[in-house]
Formats: structure tokens, C-alpha cells, sequence
């Protein structure tokens, strides 16, 4: 079976990258889980990816370095925010900085992989494929 | 005079001297408020274990924090409303808070719980006190009616004692402070103290009492004493990392529990909880103590191929006597593949040379002895013994909802023991190969819809509750159903343990049903809208919940995926954590108020705390007594109505419309949407009877004799009818000649904040009759999708989430109700006109019983 987008996955909690690749693995995704940030980014210089879902508080480089990082350098890409702390104002700055979805823990997995879903179709659709 | 009277004499009624009353009526109002709250909370986290939802231990933290504030809130709130009579609860709410944190904090810490607990009484609820390994063993014979060797668990809170007062505290706290080699030398000392320690006197009386106990009503001589640790991963408890040992004589019992708690502290077991990152001062230990037969043999039954699950089949492997060889590897044993579809055809059999076999020692303990050459080459099981074996293996397995790894003993008449249990571990290339399946040909019946309460996978029959008649002969469900119900009624709760997966048309992830099927890990989605109605009765089904799908017939690759992988999300750290959690905070002990044991000292969770405290205040609401020191107060009323309840309402505002210097209004003055409702069905026409009912000479002495007390060790008796109001807002005392209702509820905009609870008891016949009108109300509040308990002549039913027009059906409901089974007890003649009566009422709802 094919797999139909490349999703990456940033929480320092292995906990989360560790059900969400279960889970969208088993939607035919292809995904990278990264508990470090610093990581992540490396990874994301190197390789394109159409999702890219990233916790916000963080030890080392932040959620909204990553946001950044992203932003510069794969535009491509679309970006998912989850958090445990969300606050008003990181949200808008999220929202201001072409996120995708803004997402507060707990969450629902199938609610998460519904965004997940779209996000990988407008990223592959802006990308052309 | 009385207090009522004195209220109204006051020469100044809108005069305000009212702040006692305002303030006790705010206390009690904030522990309605924050023990709604509460139990949502509670309801909340635990829709968390359906494993629907991504959380973390932040999330954990706070859940803790916000729950404590509003425990002791509620605990101090009770203190004020009552003087103080319950200081007790502010200390039991610290050691519970205390319990909470150790498990943030990743430290072993035992509930308080009997020092001794019956196997066979024991099931995984009890994990945290008992350890899983007992906990699982218990739950396989008390729910599974298999066999295992009978005993006891000495728990993980004798233990605790044991260690405190064999002063070894300094020593684990100084071991909590370093590491390396230092670490080790101080587990050695420790482990050297702990079996040369003394075992309190207590204790020990209690070990000998239960072993002499199992001794004389099992006639044997030799137990087993097994290890049974406390809250750690499954590998460590299982992998034969402690000490079990075999062979105990009844004197030896106090040497063989140090020996096993001690073997908390062996090298191995500190290098693995290090390589772990668990904390390698902190465990704790409960132990079983068993009979020990010599069985003719003994192995290991794995329900799948770990190496190659795509196969169908059971293996199992096989020595004689003793089952030390089978598990360590140490000798040659029997080996056999098995088809896992009845009647279970042997596929393959490796008889081996079996040329030792361990055995009880007489002399204590056991060893290891050559087998009589003639034996050697003799299979240890039949095909019949082997069948029956699986039969077992796959009941444990579907009950488990994994697949398993056993260890079972058979003795000389072919009786098969289960000594434990455990999920199979399935290597790590197959269980990645897991998230890659290929679309499924089944018909889909049902998909996306409603809200899923558990993930997981079940397959069986559809049994549809509704379609039942009372007392027809398919009234029965059978076991692994799929069960499907128009309404997620709490009744349906009890058929939950032998359900495979649960669908109803309506309901919402926190009602109850939805937390029980949590709690039995039962696949469940509430609020289908449509599932009794597509799906037919008694047609195969497989639904899989992960993905929200329910399909035609049995779909093998889903099922055995989730044999393989149930424990996907459950053993994560946080889900374990979040489990350790609700056990000290959900748990209901103190569910009936009318129990000599409803004490303050006796809660044990916040659960029972919140459900003491509001039972606690709900009372000395009724009662009255607290407006004594209060003699006036503006804003109270005496209603005029047509029915004989002559009540007094007090507003604490927005219940009743202004009218200066009136102290007497009428229905029109109401403006408290709930006693509007309840008043609505008091006096529909035909409710009130007033015409007195005949009393049979029965009632009659009865009647003579009965005090007015209220059933209760707690309970006391209303001076005088009184609704306490806002425009959301009731809380009505009514006693009506010898029985007393009461009825305490919100009804506002926001359906989540709405609740009922309706307490009834008392009557005036004796205690059969007063008996049989309870249970009539039972059924009539269980109709209605009520939450009711209760024994004797009291009924408590509560009932919450609903939306204005809802609310307002239901209060009309007990209005009717109220006005109903005012004088019923005396007609109560029999238990046929229990029935009678129900269908009366019934038949005068004006709503059907899914409003």
C-alpha cells in the first residue's frame, strides 16, 4: 500500500510521537517522530515534508522556532501547533505565522488526523503533485 | 414555637438579618457546585482511558491539582455548614493528596487496604494493592470461573508496615540518595535486613491464620509464595525477575515472605529498573500464598505464534511435575502446534526425552529428580487434556482482549490449575508490520458515527437490548454479544463484563455506561443515532472502534491485529499513571448511606468523600436545624396551592417574583424553572389522591408503632416543608405524613451543569411494604434513565447533563411520582401489585422513557 504524504512529529513527551505515528501510520502516512526540537530541525533541512505537527514548549529550540525555521525554509510545508499550554496569545502568533491548525491537549487523535489529512492535501496541492 | 413561625412572625419581613442562612446556604450550594464539578472531572480523565484522546503528564498534574482544590473546598464547606463535625475528612483528603502525588512522581506508595485479601476476590481493580500478577489471577477465576490454586495476597500495604516498623525507612531513603556500586552494597544491607528483620507480631498472627486456613480446607502440606510487585512494567514483574518460591511449609511462611519482599532489593532487579529509568530504591511488594499440589505436569500455552502470528495457532509446551524446566529452558520438554479454531486439531506434536523433572521436596522446598527411563518417552498431555487446555487459554485471551502467554499445572485427574497470565510479547519486526493492512472486503454496516468511549476491536452477535421482552426466553445475553441499546442505560452496565463491544443510538463518553465499558476495556461508540435500528439481531458483526467501523461478519486481520497490539496505548506510562490515579480518586466505597460504615473515617477515595460530604449536607439542609440560630430572614414565603404540602420557600433570588411585603404567593409568583417543573407534575389532575387509603390491620399496627425517623445513620427528620430557590435552582424537603422525599437539583441554560437527585425513604406500614414501594420506584427512576440506589425503604436516584426540555420532562416526571406513591405502601399488598403499579404510572407518562 502506497503511502500518501510525509508527516513529521515534534513533542518532547514520547508518549505523543509514539501514538500519533501509530495512528497515522495506519492511515497510509509516512511519519518521523522527534522528541528533541533540535533534531527535528535538522531533519526538516534535509528532508521535505508535507505536515509538520510540533509541540510548543520545548526544551532547546521552541514550537515557535520551529514554526519559523519552517516558514523560511519549506514554505511547502503545512504547519500543526499542538500544545498543553495554550494561552491566547501564542495562538495568534501562531495564526499569524501561516499556521494551520492550533491544537490544545488532550485532544482526540481522529480529530487531530482529520486535520492532518487536509493539511497533506492542500500542502501536496500547492506543491503540485 | 417553631422555627417556621418565628420566620414569619417577624414584624419586619423584608428586614434583613439573614447572613447565617445566606452563608450556610452558600456553603452548601459550593459543595453541590464543586462536587458536580468533581465528578465531571472524574468523568472527564476518564474518558482519557478509552484511548480516543493524547495527553501528557502536564495534563495529569493538573487534573490532580484542580480535583485536590475542590476535595478540600468541598471538605471545608462541609465543616462550615456543620459546625466543624467533620474534621476527620481535611486529613483523609492530605493523605489522599499525598497518594496522588507519589504517583506523578513515578513512587510506589500502597493504598490503605486489608492486610489479607482472598484470591478469589479479588480482580484487576485491586492491581495497585494486590500487583497485577495476583490481580489478574484473581480475575480469571472470579469472573472466568476457571481454576487456579486457591490462596491469598498478602498486600502491598503490609508491606509498607512491615518495612516501617523493621525501621529499614532511613536505609531506602538513603538508597533514594546515591547511586552506582554505593547503591548496590546499600540494596545488599538492605535485603540482609529485611530476612533477618522481625516480623510484627500482627503480621505474622495474620500469615499464620491464612495459611493454617488454607492448609486444613485444601489438606495440603506445601504452598507456593509468590512475588507480586507493585505498580511496575510488566517485564520486571513477570520475567521471573523476584523470587517465587515453592515447596513452603505452614511454619516457613514468615521466612518465605522476607525472602520474597526482600527480593525487591536483588542486583538484577536494581540494574533493570535503572536500564529502565524507574526508581531503583522505590517498590513494593504484595504476595500470594498458594496451595502447591505436585501436578502431573505443567508448561506454558502461548494463544498465538509470537514469531508468526499470521498463523492460526496455539503453542504449547509441556514437562512433568513441576514447571521450572518448562519455563527457564533448563530441559527438554514436549512441544505442540495447535489450531486455534475449534475443536482445536493438533497440527504438530514433539514428544521429547524428558529426562528430569523437578518435585516437591518433602523435607520442604523441591529438586530435581531423573525420570524413570520407561516415562521419559510418555506425552505429558492427551489430545483431550490438550483441547481443554485451549479452550481455556482463548477464554482468558478474549477476556483479556490480548493475546496470552500462560503458565498452567495439571493434575493426576487432568484438572487444569492457571498459574499466571500475561500478555504475549510479539517481536518487534511483526509489530511494526501491524500498522500496514490491507483494505478490508467486509461489508461496512455502520462508520463514523457517534463518539467512540473505548478504542479496540470486538467481534460477535448483535443482541439488542430494546428488542427484549421481561421474561422471555432470549431474555439472556450470551457471552461476547455485541451489545446494541437505543439508550446508554446504566441498567446495561451489569451485561457489560460479558459483552465483546457495546453501540447505542444515544448517550455521551462521560454517562456511565460509557466508564464502565472503560473500566472492562469493552470497544464502545455512544451516540450512533442509528445503530439499533441498522444493525439486526443476532447478525455477526466485527467492530472496530480505532477506526470508528462496524462490518459484517468476522474480520480475522483486525481482530488478530488488535490480539497483537492491545496494549498499544494502555501500557504506556501515562495511561498506567492516569489508572493509579482514578483508583485512589473514582472508586465509590461508601455507596450506601444507610450503612453503619458511612463515616467520615471510612472514605477512602475523593469519590466517597464528595458522596459523603453532599449526602451529609443534603441532610442538614432537610432538617432544618441550622435556621435556629437564624430567626429572621427576608425573602421567605409560604406557597398557596390547591395541594395538601403546606410549604415554605426561601429564595435566594430569581426564584420567586418580587412582591413586597407578601409573605404568601402562589404558583404564579414561581419563577424557579425547577420547582415550576416539579409543581407542573405534582399537581396535574389525577396525581393527588386525596382521599385517605384504606389501611389493612397489618399497615395499621405498623402505622401505630413507626417513628418518623428517616432511614440513615445520619439521617433526621424535617421540621416543615421547604423549597430552597433561584431561578435555576431547588433544593425541596417534603415529608409527607411518614415518608420523605427530597429533591435537590439545577436547571440552567447549560445542560452540562444540570443534575437531579432524589432521595426518598420511610412510609408508614412495615418494612415489606415500605420495601416493595422503594422498588417501585427503582424501576420507574431506572425507566427514566435515573442512576438509583438505595436498599430498604430508601431510594436515591440521580440523573445529570440535560438540556432545559429534558430537565423539565424529568422534574415533571417526579413531581408525578411524588404525588403517586404518596400512600402507596399501603396498597402495596403484594409483589404483583408492585408490578401493577409500575405499569399504571407508566402508562400515564406523557413522555417515552429515552426523553
Amino acid at each position: 500500500m502506497g503511502k500518501s504524504g510525509r508527516v513529521l512529529v515534534l513533542d518532547d513527551e514520547k508518549i505523543v510521537c509514539d501514538r500519533l505515528t501509530e495512528h497515522f501510520s495506519k492511515k497510509g502516512l509516512e511519519v518521523e517522530a522527534f522528541t528533541d526540537s533540535q533534531q527535528a530541525i535538522d531533519r526538516i533541512a534535509s528532508q521535505d515534508f508535507d505536515v509538520i505537527i510540533t509541540d510548543l514548549k520545548m526544551k532547546g529550540p521552541t514550537g515557535m522556532d520551529v514554526v519559523h525555521f519552517v516558514r523560511r525554509n519549506r514554505p511547502g510545508a503545512e504547519l500543526i501547533v499542538i500544545t498543553g499550554y495554550a494561552s491566547i496569545d501564542t495562538a495568534r502568533e501562531a495564526e499569524y505565522s501561516g499556521v494551520y491548525k492550533f491544537i490544545t491537549k488532550p485532544f482526540k487523535m481522529n480529530n487531530l488526523a482529520k486535520s492532518v489529512m487536509k493539511a497533506v492535501h492542500k500542502a501536496q496541492t500547492r506543491k503540485g503533485r | 414555637m417553631s422555627i417556621w413561625n418565628k420566620i414569619f412572625s417577624s414584624s419586619h419581613p423584608g428586614e434583613v438579618h439573614e447572613h447565617g442562612i445566606r452563608y450556610r446556604l452558600e456553603r452548601f450550594q459550593e459543595i453541590v457546585r464543586r462536587n458536580n464539578r468533581v465528578l465531571e472531572r472524574i468523568a472527564d480523565a476518564s474518558e482519557k482511558l478509552g484511548g480516543e484522546y493524547i495527553f501528557d503528564v502536564q495534563y495529569l498534574h493538573d487534573f490532580v491539582d484542580r480535583l485536590g482544590d475542590d476535595v478540600r473546598a468541598i471538605a471545608l464547606a462541609l465543616n462550615e455548614l456543620t459546625g466543624n463535625r467533620y474534621q476527620e475528612l481535611l486529613r483523609i483528603v492530605s493523605s489522599i493528596n499525598d497518594n496522588l502525588r507519589a504517583v506523578l512522581e513515578s513512587r510506589t506508595v500502597a493504598p490503605e487496604s486489608e492486610i489479607v485479601l482472598r484470591l478469589d476476590r479479588i480482580g484487576t481493580e485491586h492491581a495497585d494493592v494486590t500487583g497485577s500478577k495476583m490481580a489478574r489471577l484473581g480475575e480469571i477465576q472470579r469472573i472466568l470461573g476457571l481454576t487456579t490454586m486457591p490462596g491469598v495476597v498478602v498486600t502491598a500495604s503490609a508491606c509498607t508496615q512491615f518495612l516501617e516498623s523493621a525501621g529499614l525507612e532511613p536505609l531506602i531513603t538513603a538508597m533514594r540518595n546515591t547511586n552506582g556500586e554505593e547503591l548496590f552494597e546499600l540494596a545488599g544491607e538492605l535485603r540482609n535486613q529485611i530476612i533477618h528483620a522481625d516480623v510484627q507480631k500482627w503480621l505474622q498472627k495474620k500469615l499464620r491464620r491464612s495459611v493454617r486456613a488454607i492448609s486444613k480446607r485444601f489438606h495440603t502440606q506445601y504452598l507456593s509464595v509468590r512475588s507480586s510487585a507493585i505498580g511496575e512494567d510488566e517485564d520486571l514483574v513477570f520475567a521471573g525477575q523476584y523470587l517465587t518460591e515453592l515447596g513452603v511449609r505452614p511454619e516457613e511462611i514468615c521466612d518465605a515472605y522476607r525472602k520474597v519482599v526482600a527480593s525487591l532489593y536483588d542486583r538484577h532487579v536494581m540494574e533493570y529498573r535503572i536500564r529502565h529509568s524507574l526508581p531503583p530504591a522505590d517498590g513494593l511488594m504484595a504476595v500470594g500464598i498458594q496451595v502447591l499440589l505436585q501436578p502431573k505436569c505443567s508448561g506454558i500455552i502461548y494463544t498465538l505464534d509470537p514469531t508468526n502470528p499470521d498463523r492460526d495457532v496455539i503453542l504449547v509446551s509441556s514437562g512433568f511435575s513441576l514447571g521450572a524446566s518448562v519455563v527457564d529452558g533448563s530441559a527438554p520438554v514436549d512441544r505442540f502446534i495447535i489450531d486455534r479454531n475449534p475443536p482445536h486439531h493438533i497440527l504438530e506434536s514433539h514428544i521429547a526425552e524428558k529426562t528430569t523433572e523437578c518435585v516437591i521436596n518433602e523435607s520442604g522446598g523441591t529438586i530435581v529428580r531423573e525420570i524413570e527411563p520407561e516415562r521419559r518417552k510418555i506425552p505429558t498431555l492427551e489430545p483431550g487434556q490438550l483441547q481443554n487446555l485451549c479452550r481455556q487459554a482463548l477464554k482468558i485471551e478474549r477476556h483479556m482482549r490480548c493475546a496470552q502467554d500462560i503458565e498452567w499445572a495439571m493434575d493426576e485427574k487432568g484438572r487444569i490449575f492457571i498459574l499466571q497470565s500475561r500478555q504475549l510479547k510479539v517481536t518487534h519486526i511483526e509489530q511494526n508490520n501491524l500498522n500496514i493492512m490491507g483494505p478490508i472486503s467486509h461489508e461496512v454496516l455502520l462508520k463514523d458515527l457517534g463518539e467512540v468511549a473505548c478504542r479496540g476491536v470486538g467481534f460477535g452477535r448483535v443482541w439488542i437490548a430494546d428488542n427484549r421482552e421481561e421474561n422471555a426466553e432470549d431474555n439472556e445475553m450470551p457471552d461476547h454479544a455485541v451489545l446494541v441499546s437505543r439508550t446508554a442505560s446504566p441498567k446495561l452496565a451489569a451485561l457489560l463484563p460479558r459483552a465483546s463491544a457495546l453501540l447505542t443510538d444515544y448517550g455521551t463518553t462521560t454517562g456511565h455506561l460509557a466508564t464502565v465499558a472503560r473500566e472492562y476495556r469493552i470497544p464502545a461508540v455512544v451516540d450512533t443515532g442509528a445503530a439499533s435500528r441498522i444493525l439486526e439481531d443476532g447478525r455477526m458483526v466485527t467492530v472496530d472502534t480505532e477506526e470508528n467501523m462496524v462490518y459484517s461478519g468476522k474480520v480475522q486481520e483486525l481482530i488478530k491485529k488488535q490480539l497483537l497490539q492491545a496494549s498499544s496505548y494502555e501500557d504506556k506510562k501515562e495511561f498506567r499513571m492516569l489508572r493509579r490515579l482514578l483508583r485512589n480518586i473514582a472508586i465509590l466505597n461508601l455507596s450506601d448511606p444507610t450503612s453503619p460504615d458511612f463515616k467520615a473515617q471510612n472514605c477512602r477515595t475523593y469519590h466517597d468523600i464528595i458522596r459523603f460530604a453532599h449526602e451529609i449536607a443534603v441532610q442538614e439542609l432537610a432538617t432544618g436545624n441550622w435556621l435556629r440560630s437564624n430567626r429572621r430572614c427576608n425573602a421567605v414565603f409560604r406557597l398557596d396551592i390547591d395541594i395538601p404540602i403546606d410549604l415554605v420557600i426561601i429564595d435566594l433570588g430569581g426564584g420567586i417574583k418580587a412582591t413586597p411585603r407578601k409573605t404568601v404567593v402562589t404558583s404564579q409568583h414561581i419563577l424557579s424553572r425547577p420547582l415550576t417543573a416539579l409543581l407542573a407534575g405534582m399537581t396535574l389532575e389525577g396525581v393527588w389522591k386525596t382521599e385517605p387509603a384504606d389501611m389493612d390491620l397489618g399497615g395499621f399496627m405498623s402505622s401505630a408503632t413507626r417513628t418518623t425517623a428517616l432511614t440513615g445513620p445520619e439521617a433526621a427528620r424535617p421540621e416543615q416543608n421547604v423549597a430552597i430557590v433561584s431561578n435555576d435552582y431547588l433544593n425541596m424537603s417534603l415529608k409527607l405524613g411518614y415518608h420523605f422525599n427530597l429533591v435537590d437539583c439545577l436547571m440552567s441554560d447549560n445542560a452540562e451543569d444540570n443534575f437531579i437527585y432524589f432521595r426518598f425513604a420511610g412510609g408508614v406500614t412495615e418494612l415489606l411494604r415500605r420495601s416493595r414501594r422503594a422498588l417501585l420506584l427503582r424501576e420507574i427512576l431506572e425507566h427514566y434513565d435515573f442512576v438509583v440506589e438505595g436498599k430498604g425503604d430508601l431510594v436515591i436516584a440521580r440523573l445529570k447533563f440535560l438540556d432545559l426540555t429534558r430537565m423539565q420532562k424529568k422534574l415533571e416526571m417526579i413531581g408525578r411520582l411524588i404525588g403517586f406513591t404518596r400512600q402507596l405502601d399501603i396498597h402495596l399488598r403484594s409483589d404483583d401489585l408492585v408490578r401493577h403499579y409500575i405499569q399504571e404510572f407508566l402508562a400515564g407518562s406523557e413522555m417515552p422513557s429515552s426523553s
